[in-house]
């Protein structure tokens, strides 16, 4: 394999494992709560301002400041759905999601007023690359901590879905809620696992983003518009799903371009290309109907 | 109870908007004189458009101390561009249509600028733009004036230097009026091959772009952002990278060495070009710039578009205080055009037949501090 197209997978990986963390939240909000979070993209904006306040503003170390700004950002998803989602929770879906583009709205602002608008730097130092697999792709260090941390996560919430019990709760409410409900399931404490689950998934990616390339007010909307696509490609509600579609979008936009196979001003319409495609040929998804995987 | 509320609401909206309709300041002539300002407030330009509000307020202010213009104060009313055509269109009609200016500062971003223009221009009102460079401004209008250059001479400088020293070069430019400007210049000068990536204002991963490009084999980079946050964006994922060759950067880049010196053993290593043009040290220069450090407590982030802001006010001033009557348009773009040997930061300014001003680009190198001219 040349270095090229090597690098060009590593590039893709990256992407897809970002998009990964985003669409899985998305996707278990849907799949349980049954509406689209469109301030799902806000959330991963604040966990990696968060972390930027701690890191580079307070002098924390990495991964304390890690740990606070995903504690911080799971504490936020579960005030939001115990004040914004739980009450309308039972009314037409299109009230909770009217509500979180609201939300997402707000957050923004909330980003705008305490940051400004301007790009910012998650840290000041730069991380110099090295060299892997044979000195053909350059990665960075927190490219391949992000691209482990996926995937351990990936793994993790598949075992924790299946194996727990509280995993199989959710799999249940996902399943049928009333009848979760009438076998004597708890569908609040359903609802404050994933969306915490979400939030911190969302705040991780965010922090990834973050070094990625750096911070601004609406990057968790560039990203979740993607997680959008890859939660659609796979199939609304399904975990396995959202991370095929992820990887599939990020290889996708980094082979496609690099390779000159389309030029690189279409870049951002791929997901789009991908999301109206999908939905014209297969609207349910590649992986079939709705929840599967929770189901399963 | 009810119908008396809604008639008191009623009332009130008919006299207020009738006070709205009459409210003219910039033709009393008791009152201060009010012109309109356009720059990006907000957004990855933002830094560009707060720093000519800055300097532009500040003229204003001593203006004003001195006894005004004819004895009326004058007065900028800012709206915020957003570095965008639409966002800029928007702000025209706002300082037209509603608080009737007849003169308006700005764009800053050449796209606020022509997007401005289609407005302006039927209204007979003067835009006049202290940083705008893009080529397209020339024959924008008749009442389009700036005080920068045009990106017409940045272009031609650098395929100039590239012509002497490169084959094959790779150039990433950033999808708006200004940085368009500049590459489509570049491309017509430069006689060797050109692997071009363009990128939306919106985008912050270019890793794949950056893969691509190095994939190419070429002797150099033009890195051709709108705005200082991009070009940091863009450096930090060529060093991760391990990019290997010159870079050539327009003056966004070369006006900032701030973003620069974050990355100065990166540049200085891979020898980095800019084009800029040249604000000569003068005594007046340097007053500027103590006021503005003493005003605002912070130094200049561009001493580029500090001049040509400067300058640009200053025109403006000159104009605004050779005619009887604010709102007679085609009197101030007389006296604009008139402008000859106007002693200014960037020197002696005068006008041509379009609007533009006799300043050229030349190049600079980054030695690890700050850009210094060079002689090519």
């Amino acid at each position: 394999m040349s270095e090229l197209v090597a690098q060009l997978i590593w590039n893709g990986l990256v992407t897809g494992a970002l998009i990964a963390l985003v669409a899985l939240g998305l996707t278990l909000i849907y799949g349980i709560a049954g509406f689209i979070q469109f301030a799902h993209g806000e959330i991963v904006a604040l966990g990696a301002y968060n972390f930027m306040v701690f890191h580079k503003l307070m002098g924390w170390e990495i991964i304390p400041a890690v740990g606070i700004s995903v504690l911080i950002m799971i504490i936020i998803g579960l005030i939001l759905e115990r004040f914004f989602f739980r009450p309308v929770r039972e009314k037409d879906p299109m009230i909770p999601l009217v509500i979180s583009i609201g939300l997402s709205i707000g957050l923004q602002a909330i980003i705008l007023i305490f940051f400004g608008p301007n790009i910012l730097t998650i840290s000041d130092k730069t991380h110099a690359s090295i060299s892997i697999f044979g000195d053909k792709i350059l990665a960075t260090p927190s490219q391949i901590i992000a691209i482990i941390s996926a995937v351990i996560l990936m793994i993790g919430l598949g075992v924790f879905l299946k194996k727990s019990k509280i995993g199989k709760y959710l799999r249940a409410v996902a399943s049928n809620r009333e009848v979760a409900q009438v076998f004597g399931m708890n569908i609040d404490n359903s609802m404050k696992w994933i969306f915490g689950i979400g939030a911190g998934m969302a705040a991780l990616a965010g922090i990834f983003l973050g070094f990625e390339q750096n911070l601004e007010p609406l990057m968790g909307v560039h990203i979740s518009v993607k997680a959008f696509s890859a939660v659609i490609l796979g199939a609304v509600g399904s975990i396995r799903g959202a991370i095929i579609g992820a990887f599939l979008i990020g290889l996708t936009e980094s082979l496609l371009v690099g390779m000159g196979v389309i030029p690189s001003g279409f870049t951002s319409a791929i997901p789009f290309v991908i999301l109206i495609g999908m939905l014209l040929l297969r609207p349910e998804g590649l992986f079939g109907n709705r929840f599967e995987s929770l189901r399963r | 109870m009810k119908n008396f509320t809604i008639g008191l609401i009623l009332g009130i909206l008919v006299v207020f908007g009738y006070q709205q309709l009459n409210y003219n300041p910039s033709v009393n002539s008791s009152e201060a004189i009010v012109i309109g300002g356009i720059a990006p407030l907000t957004g990855d330009a933002a830094s560009l458009g707060i720093q000519t509000q800055e300097i532009s307020n500040m003229r204003v202010e001593e203006v004003n101390k001195e006894g005004g213009i004819n004895g009326r104060n004058l007065e900028i009313i800012w709206e915020d561009g957003k570095c965008t055509p639409g966002e800029a269109s928007r702000a025209a009609q706002k300082l037209i249509g509603i608080d009737k200016v007849s003169v308006i500062l700005g764009g800053v971003c050449s796209g606020e600028t022509l997007g401005a223009t289609p407005i302006t221009e039927r209204n007979k009102v003067i835009l006049f733009s202290p940083i705008s460079t893009s080529p397209e401004v020339t024959h924008a209008g008749d009442f389009v004036f700036r005080s920068a250059p045009s990106d017409s001479t940045q272009g031609m400088v650098l395929a100039d230097y590239a012509n002497k020293h490169f084959k094959r070069v790779g150039l990433i430019s950033e999808n708006t009026d200004y940085a368009l400007g500049v590459a489509n210049v570049f491309e017509e000068i430069f006689e060797g091959e050109i692997v071009r990536e363009d990128y939306l204002s919106t985008e912050s991963d270019f890793k794949t772009r950056i893969t691509k490009l190095k994939n190419e084999k070429l002797d150099a980079l033009i890195i051709n952002p709108q705005s200082p946050p991009k070009y940091e964006i863009i450096l930090k994922q060529l060093q991760e990278q391990n990019w290997k060759t010159p870079f050539l950067v327009n003056e966004v880049a070369a006006g900032n060495a701030e973003s620069s010196i974050k990355f100065k053993d990166f540049l200085v290593k891979n020898k980095t070009v800019g084009a800029n043009f040249i604000v000569p040290e003068s005594d007046e220069l340097n007053d500027v710039l103590q006021k503005y450090e003493a005003k605002h407590g912070k130094k200049v982030e561009y001493l580029n578009y500090t001049g040509t802001s400067y300058d640009g006010i200053n025109i403006l001033i000159h104009a605004l205080s050779q005619v009887e009557n604010i709102s007679d348009t085609e009197s101030i773009r007389d006296e604009l055009y008139a402008i000859k040997d106007f002693p200014g930061l960037l020197g002696k300014v005068s006008m041509d037949e379009n609007g533009d001003v006799n300043i050229t680009y030349t190049l600079f190198e980054f030695n690890g501090e700050e850009f210094i001219p060079i002689s090519e």
